[in-house]
């Protein structure tokens, strides 16, 4: 049993989460703003933390400052603000997510899951896997050349071959941005045609087994132009 | 109705009749003041004629017609003294009388004896024969050489002379006698005949001569003859305004002096015009003594004097009132027709005159209003310039003007006409009205531009400095600051024009032509320095500012206008950037206000659907509340994103992509959604990288928008096509699933949907945002429609 806080002015959206969350199984702590945060985390053992940007008396940046003060509890802030600026000071301030309103309860969820699996559970055996050889790690993706497995935050994840192999590839050289033809012909060992979609559409379903939200990627990130690439977080 | 007749007073109807009457008033009066003078041109010539016929002399002058009484009385005389029958054989009579008289007993004598028969042939005889009869050259008598006088022989017609000399004469005595008589009664008779002519043509001259020898009785008087007694006599004449009476006792029975006072009298009245034709008549002439008169006539036509003069007695009167038809009745008669016909005539035009100046201050107190205190409503005319109106107008007086005195002068003057009487008239008047038309043409103008108080402005001072111009205070002052400047540059060309001619004239001009040139340089040069440094400043704005009072005066007003052009343009960028970020933030409060409650409303619709509810229809109804929240979040986004792209605030990253990977990565995106909705797509590169410069994101985004149009409004089991061309453009193309009955320029347009029922799932927005986004980032989308065939083309790097 874990627990959430959730942070909202809005009481309405505090509780359609809390319930989401109980269905889900956590146990939840609720504020209606940063400092009610502050205080229940500092009376609870909280291990995700839901926070609204934009609350009264104190926001959810400032909040997420003061937390990271004393603690590494993952925050995940909620905000009506969609600019890209927003979501890179949210995240770049201490927060781990950064999910826009209106969202959707499912994603909501998904996160939280992966959040609390992180930070409890499996942070540590990332950790200690990715000492391995043959082991590929960036943030809660895991793939394991040895064994052909691939996680995200820890639960497996089922990839074909050719998905397997792409996926391999990109984060060999992670960071760094491959056309795909290039891809194609690192995989196939083949040469590629120009307008052949293969390797873009094979990239896509990837997309939709690792990421939570495949149209805002955490991890293979489309470079519109250019090529993919796998982050490295 | 009051009302009602005071617009009439104003209105066009009434105006244009009282114009039209007061056109027709000057052309009566017109042609009634010409004819008239033609009329008077045509008595006078009439009473010229009259005068000349009566005589031969100028009548006009007092003296020749005291000559003509006086020719006349002394004529009455002669034939009362000594022709009582008028007949020729009385004339001979007389004139034999008178030789008989003259020459006594020698002429007898001479007339009874032949030369021959002569018993004194003494040459004084002779001579007196001979004389003016025959040539005498010879002083001396002819003697023969015996000293004795050469007899003439009997019956010869020469007469020998002893010296000599011969002279033919053919002495025929009887012949000689009778031709003397002949040839003077045949003047008496001619100058009695002519006489009694002159006298028949002035009637009104009343005369009685009585011969105090034979009591003869001449007179015109009808009641009047040889048994009147003195005294009627007298009475008849003294009932006349003046009159004359001489008896052979010298003594004027009614005075000479009133015949004088009377005379000079008309000297002065004639120049009194016309009318004074009529003192000619009625005027007293004096006749002096007609006695003196007769006497001196006889004796300068004869030669002698009449002896029996004092045995007449002479009265004479001129009757004042012509009342005999006589040449002088006829002249009067003429003048005072004439005269009538002057007063219809000035009555007439006076009238016409008296109208149409009314109907000119009519014309000229309602021109321009329709109605009392009106708006005034200016013709085009008005707006010449007043002297070239002016100028134009009076022109058109003076022509008709001269044009008619050309036609009268033609018609008085000269003896050729170039047209009939009436119509020189008729075209005499018609010019009239077209000179009245210039003149009330001009004053209802000048009237309007009076009451419109815009008359001077219509001066051409008046329009070089105070024309009306829109604008401002100070476009005004500036624009007539241009105006005198422009003055000015004309009146510098002048003289220089003026001194280069006297240059050319004398060559001592030339050093202020020079001058002059110089002068000119000298301001060019300056205008030119101080125009450079203003481009300088309106091209390197945001440099100090443009201080206007550096400038020359002639500038002073274009500075001016560009620093406050600069302040205004630089103060409207400022506002208009400031209202960009306002709306930006507007935007981005609006939509985070909008998102926080439909979060809610989602999570709970949501929610709801996860209850165990039984009721179908409750279900359904929580569908449609999930689909329509799914569809509102989908909105505002869009129209989040389409503020965004349109103000501008989107910041395009500009890399070197390649067209082709991101053609193949958008067609793996989409792919699968197309396959949904039965959608073939083409996807179709050329085999080179071809590398725009571009924002990856931004055209992931333009073509993720035409990809997501194609999935909703693209025919069923048809296929898409996506294209990179080589020159720099990557298409979309697809046939419509409905007919597209829009303009490609209206599709761009927000909240615009290839279907007009606007049941589609689309936003409106799609096409708008890719079309900012293209402007944001150097590229161009092109739509075309060719029937059902959709195609959107995006174009990089424009320009």
């Amino acid at each position: 049993m874990f627990n959430v806080l959730v942070c909202d002015d809005d009481i309405a959206i505090l509780d359609s989460v809390e319930i989401y969350l109980k269905n889900e199984g956590y146990r939840t702590f609720r504020a209606v703003n940063g400092k009610q945060a502050l205080e229940a985390v500092e009376k609870n053992e909280i291990h995700c933390i839901i926070l609204d940007v934009m609350m009264p008396e104190m926001d959810g940046i400032a909040t997420v400052l003061n937390l990271r003060k004393s603690s590494n509890i993952p925050v995940i802030l909620l905000s009506a603000k969609s600019e890209d600026t927003d979501k890179i000071a949210g995240l770049s301030f201490g927060a781990d997510d950064y999910v826009t309103k209106p969202f959707n309860p499912l994603e909501l969820m998904a996160r939280v899951k992966s959040q609390i699996r992180r930070f409890v559970n499996l942070g540590g055996i990332v950790e200690a896997e990715s000492d391995k050889d043959n082991v590929l790690v960036t943030g809660g993706l895991l793939l394991d050349a040895d064994a052909n497995t691939c996680t995200v935050d820890g639960e497996n994840v089922n990839l074909t071959a050719t998905e397997f192999g792409i996926l391999k590839y990109l984060m060999e050289n992670m960071g760094k941005v491959i056309p795909a033809d290039k891809i194609y012909e690192n995989v196939w060992n083949e040469p590629s045609f120009a307008s052949d979609k293969t390797v873009t559409v094979h990239i896509r379903r990837i997309r939709e087994k690792i990421e939570i939200n495949p149209k805002d990627p955490k991890y293979l990130k489309v470079v519109w132009g250019l090529g993919y690439k796998v982050e490295k977080i | 109705m009051d009302t009602k007749s005071k617009k009439f007073s104003y209105s066009i109807t009434l105006k244009t009749i009282c114009f039209l009457l007061s056109c027709l008033f000057t052309f009566i009066g017109t042609v009634s003041i010409l004819s008239l003078g033609i009329d008077v041109y045509e008595k006078e010539a009439v009473y010229n004629d009259a005068m000349r016929s009566t005589d031969s002399k100028n009548l006009t002058s007092s003296y020749s017609f005291s000559e003509i009484c006086k020719n006349h009385l002394s004529a009455i005389m002669l034939k009362s003294l000594y022709f009582k029958d008028g007949s020729l054989n009385t004339f001979k009579k007389v004139a034999k009388s008178v030789i008989d008289k003259e020459y006594n007993g020698t002429l007898n004598y001479c007339m009874s004896t032949d030369v021959d028969s002569l018993e004194d042939k003494s040459y004084a005889t002779l001579t007196y024969l001979c004389d003016g009869y025959f040539e005498y050259a010879s002083e001396n008598p002819y003697k023969n050489s015996n000293d004795e006088v050469v007899k003439v022989p009997k019956g010869a017609d020469r007469i020998y002379f002893s010296n000599g000399s011969i002279y033919s004469v053919k002495l025929d005595k009887k012949l000689m006698y009778e031709q003397v008589v002949e040839n003077l009664s045949r003047n008496f008779y001619r100058q009695a005949s002519e006489n009694s002519k002159t006298l028949s043509k002035i009637k009104n001259l009343k005369y009685v001569i009585i011969n105090n020898t034979d009591k003869t009785f001449y007179t015109n008087v009808e009641t009047l003859n040889n048994k009147s007694t003195s005294e009627q006599i007298a009475e008849y004449f003294s009932s006349y305004g003046w009159n004359f009476h001489d008896n052979s006792s010298g003594k004027s029975s009614f005075g000479p002096d009133v015949f004088a006072q009377s005379s000079d009298r008309y000297e002065s009245d004639y120049s009194a015009g016309i009318f004074g034709y009529y003192n000619i008549l009625s005027t007293k002439v004096l006749v002096d003594t007609v006695e003196g008169a007769v006497q001196r006539y006889t004796a300068d036509q004869y030669g002698y004097e009449i002896s029996s003069a004092d045995n007449y007695e002479i009265y004479a009167a001129f009757d004042e009132n012509l009342s005999a038809e006589d040449e002088y009745f006829y002249i009067q008669m003429n003048i005072f027709s004439a005269s009538r016909n002057i007063l219809q005539f000035v009555v007439l035009f006076s009238i016409c005159a008296v109208l149409v100046a009314a109907s000119l201050i009519f014309l000229t107190v309602k021109a321009g209003r329709k109605e009392k205190g009106g708006e005034i409503t200016l013709l085009p005319t008005d707006k010449v310039f007043s002297f070239l109106h002016l100028g134009f107008n009076f022109f058109v007086l003076l022509i008709s003007y001269i044009i008619i005195l050309i036609l009268m002068k033609n018609y008085c003057s000269e003896s050729v006409h170039i047209i009939s009487k009436n119509i020189s008239l008729a075209f005499s008047g018609l010019l009239a009205v077209v000179g009245y038309s210039a003149v009330v043409e001009w004053l209802m103008s000048f009237s309007r531009n009076v009451k419109n108080k815009s008359f001077f402005r219509h001066t051409l001072i008046g329009y070089i400095f105070f024309k009306k111009e829109p604008g401002t205070y100070e476009h005004k002052k500036n624009r007539r600051n241009l105006n005198i400047f422009i003055l000015l540059c004309v009146g510098y060309s002048g003289a220089l024009v003026f001194f280069a001619l006297l240059t050319a004239w004398r060559e001592m001009f030339f050093l202020p032509l020079i001058f002059l040139t110089l002068v000119g340089a000298a301001f060019l040069l300056v205008s030119a320095y101080y125009i450079s440094k203003l481009i300088d400043h309106i091209g390197q704005p945001g440099e100090k500012p443009l201080d206007a009072r550096l400038y020359p005066v002639w500038l002073r007003g274009f500075a001016d206008y560009i620093s406050k052009m600069q302040k205004n343009t630089n103060e409207a960028i400022e506002s208009a950037v400031k209202d960009q970020k306002m709306k930006t933030q507007l935007i981005t409060n609006v939509s985070h206000d909008l998102k926080t409650p439909l979060t809610a409303v989602i999570n709970y619709a949501d929610l709801l659907s996860k209850c165990d509810i039984d009721n179908e229809q409750a279900r359904d109804y929580i569908a449609v509340i999930s689909e329509k929240c799914d569809r509102l979040k989908k909105l505002i986004e869009d129209l989040t994103e389409a503020a965004k792209a349109s103000s501008g605030n989107i910041r395009a990253n500009i890399v070197s992509l390649n067209l082709n990977e991101i053609a193949v990565q958008v067609a793996g995106e989409t792919e699968d959604a197309l396959k949904a909705k039965s959608l073939e797509l083409v996807l179709n590169v050329p085999d080179d990288p071809v590398f725009v410069s571009a924002d990856g994101k931004l055209t992931y985004r333009i073509l993720e928008n035409l990809m997501s149009n194609v999935q909703k409004y693209a025919m069923p089991n048809s296929r898409v096509y996506l294209v990179v061309g080589n020159d720099k453009s990557v298409y979309v193309s697809n046939v419509s699933a409905k007919a597209l009955n829009i303009s490609p320029e209206e599709l761009k347009a927000r909240f615009v949907r290839g279907d007009e029922s606007r049941t589609t799932e689309g936003s409106g927005l799609g096409l708008a945002i890719a079309d900012d986004l293209c402007k944001i980032q150097n590229a161009a989308l092109e739509l075309s429609i060719d029937g059902d065939l959709f195609k959107a083309t995006v174009r990089f790097e424009t320009n």
